[in-house]
């Protein structure tokens, strides 16, 4: 018996109105734990290939993982997984709240959504009941008057995952949003659960979570808070979040700005966490048992730009800011909240927009294109204008609703130059000209360009004494270099090993790799104390390259190869034009390389060797592909 | 002797309660000495730590963009119109 779980999966057959529970596979947890692991397994054996990622023949799960809900620090976290309709491949989106710790004390720790109902419905769970209620009059409603008005109807202590407009109207890049102004954003999750007419799940739990050893549990929870207190990075983190990134990012040149044409910005102070703090903080704010605290409030308080609600963290201040041209602050801070109340992903949004805003500047799109919008660099009231028209698929924002890749294949006379994806993912918000370990990870990463499946951010200042212990001595100073790609393969083979492990865990990446306080024997003691689960580092390790090779299967079942883990060529052939990264380019190959090897994986194909796919228990999994001796 | 450009950021720039100011300096050491000089405790007891007199674990000095690590460390000399930058523990993403 595995402690520290709800024990029980919920399956909902959405076309037939039918629900399922059933106990929780422990044999499947030993092997993948919970979270994305238990994600990753179920649904690639339940989403066939060769369907269209918005019908009912796609699966969607949510899971929480095995800490979460525990007092381990900043562990809040549940994961979103289906087919992405935004890259074709393994979608995969992950958020901090409440949601997570209230489904886990309901009983449960994940949902599976199949088929698709005729009517919109919510699925609501009080603790033992699970029902399917009509959504007819939250249905056409934005996130906040959904929170709102199923929260008045069920209690105020009930927690919401829930879609907007925008994945209503199958914008492909809709978020899966929770807490109001939390979202699992990327990969599009949201227009799947648009897909299936599936609006929210509202869960009510009143439940007690049994922890296998309770004296060493508070033992153990008691030290892993005095430690992430006591690390230096949480004063800073509680303060600014991680808004502050901008003028750091600005001084390294890796802030993506002008559709990454370059990594530097001259508005960078006009957008940065220290002016959000100065000027526009209301208060910072914590998720479930979490120390960092990097979320907050903001409140723009008169013109245009008027709104108090959730603040933008770094990644949105670069893609509806610098990546635009754009350093009207204001109109920053309202993009995401208009972006969190219709419910998008902010990074494809700016990555999207800027890639209109360099073809019109480039005069290849024109006013007869964009219903008269001026696309000029860093106008923000267009910016702000097509935020709404993306959301309702109005006009030239229905073009941009498929993502900048879908969008430049329509519009088509060279505007596919200018496209900054992998896998037709916009890439998130590291230059990584400036930082070649992003790079590789953003063409590794399973859902398309991402910076957090790996988060190789040990180089991004140099953390030699982690890379020391994590890695060993031998990789110093390479390792730890931010432009040598030397040795880069390895760092981000690791991180993603141990970062799908962390999300598996229901742990944030902030505490685990930045700052990197906790690592494997940690988690593996938190583990024994509140799961009753024995892993060594080794164990988790395996667990973790089974994950990633098992996402990885996922995509080479639907044909992706070497050829799609690529960048645009911007990156990889043209210099960086200026500051502190000038004439830099991503070495990918020299990475890649380094990569394959390290994974086992064929090095032109990058497709997993039969060997390491045998080594990791997952043979049956590729039974019937083309899978390299 | 160069006089460079220091940059502030973050924690601690609410110390220093500036974004920037010249210095003179022949090198990182001198540098750091001076702040300390001229900021005091406050600066010191965020910035410095006691048992090696150097910068604590995770802030990071950086001359024109490279942190000192991959250059002389503390010993890197400086040239007029260096842009020196000092972080508090910042990164992610």
């Amino acid at each position: 018996m595995i402690q520290g779980v709800g024990g029980k999966v919920i399956w909902v057959d959405l076309t037939k109105g039918k629900i399922e529970k059933r106990p929780i596979e422990k044999k499947l947890v030993e092997k993948y734990l919970l979270g994305a692991g238990y994600l990753s397994k179920v649904l690639f054996d339940s989403i066939p290939t060769g369907i269209d990622p918005l019908s009912p023949e796609n699966v969607i799960g949510f899971a929480t993982g095995l800490l979460t809900a525990s007092m381990f620090p900043q562990s809040s976290r549940h994961v979103v997984a289906a087919l992405s309709p935004l890259t074709d491949v393994w979608g995969e989106s992950h958020a901090a709240g409440f949601w997570g710790p209230e489904l886990k004390l309901a009983g449960y720790d994940a949902i599976f959504f199949t088929g698709a109902s005729l009517d919109p419905v919510y699925l609501n769970i009080n603790d033992s009941t699970v029902e399917l209620l009509s959504a007819d009059d939250v249905w056409g409603r934005d996130v906040f008057e959904t929170d709102d008005i199923l929260r008045e109807r069920h209690g105020k202590r009930a927690r919401l995952i829930y879609i907007g407009q925008a994945g209503e109207n199958l914008v492909r890049f809709a978020a899966v949003m929770n807490d109001r102004d939390r979202a699992s954003a990327r990969s599009g999750l949201g227009a799947v659960m648009g897909s299936k007419k599936l609006k929210a799940i509202c869960v009510r739990g009143t439940g007690r979570i049994e922890v296998a050893d309770p004296k060493k549990y508070m033992d153990t929870m008691d030290e892993f808070y005095r430690r992430m207190l006591a690390n230096p990075f949480t004063p800073g983190r509680a303060k600014y979040g991680t808004t502050n990134l901008v003028e750091m990012m600005q001084h390294i040149g890796r802030l993506p700005s002008y559709n990454m044409r370059q990594g530097v910005f001259d508005g960078y102070e006009k957008i940065s966490g220290e002016t959000i703090t100065e000027k526009y903080l209301v208060k910072p704010r914590s998720d479930w048992c979490c120390l960092q605290r990097c979320a907050r409030y903001t409140s723009v308080k008169e013109g245009p730009y008027k709104y108090e609600g959730g603040s933008p963290e770094y990644e949105t201040q670069s893609a509806l800011g610098s990546r635009c041209g754009n350093d009207n602050l204001e109109s920053v801070l309202f993009g995401h909240h208009l972006a969190n109340q219709y419910g998008m992903d902010t990074i494809s949004l700016g990555g999207t927009i800027s890639w209109a805003m360099e073809a019109w500047d480039e005069g290849l799109l024109t006013a007869e294109d964009t219903d008269g919008i001026d696309l000029s660099w860093g106008n923000h009231a267009s910016i702000v204008k097509l935020i709404k028209m993306i959301a309702f698929r109005e006009g030239f924002g229905d073009v941009l609703a498929e993502g900048s890749a879908r969008a430049a294949g329509k519009i088509g006379r060279g505007t596919e130059k200018f496209v900054m994806t992998v896998k037709k993912q916009e890439i998130a918000g590291q230059e990584p000209r400036a930082q070649k370990s992003m790079g590789l990870a953003a063409v590794t990463a399973a859902r398309g360009a991402d910076h957090l499946y790996a988060f190789p951010v040990l180089d991004e200042a140099g953390f030699d004494d982690e890379i020391k212990e994590r890695f060993g001595e031998e990789y110093l100073p390479e390792m730890a270099e931010r432009l040598n790609p030397k040795y880069k393969g390895i760092m981000v083979k690791e991180c993603e090993d141990f970062m799908v492990v962390v999300e598996s865990l229901g742990l944030c990446k902030y505490g685990t790799q930045i700052p990197p306080e906790f690592y494997y024997e940690d988690v593996a003691l938190a583990m024994k104390v509140h799961n009753g689960l024995e892993f060594t580092r080794g164990d988790l390790q395996i667990i973790g390259e089974r994950i990633v090779n098992l996402n990885r299967l996922f995509n080479v079942k639907r044909g992706v190869t070497r050829a799609d883990d690529n960048l645009p060529d911007r990156l990889t052939k043209e210099g960086a034009p200026l500051g502190p990264s000038k004439g830099e380019v991503v070495e990918l190959d020299q990475m890649l390389d380094e990569y394959y090897l390290k994974r086992g994986w064929d090095n032109e194909t990058g497709i997993p060797y039969a060997s390491t796919l045998k080594r990791l228990g997952l043979v049956e999994e590729a039974s019937g592909m083309e899978i390299p001796d | 002797m160069a006089t460079v450009t220091v940059k502030f950021f973050a924690t601690v720039r609410e110390i220093t309660g500036m974004r920037s100011m010249e210095m003179d300096a022949k090198n990182v050491r001198e540098l750091l000495d001076k702040l300390k000089q001229q900021f005091g405790k406050p600066f010191t007891d965020v910035v410095i730590d006691p048992k090696t007199d150097e910068l604590k674990k995770f802030f990071s000095c950086m001359v024109n963009g490279k942190r000192i690590e991959l250059l002389s460390r503390y010993e890197t000399e400086l040239a007029d119109n260096d842009a020196v930058a000092l972080f508090p523990p910042v990164g992610g993403g």
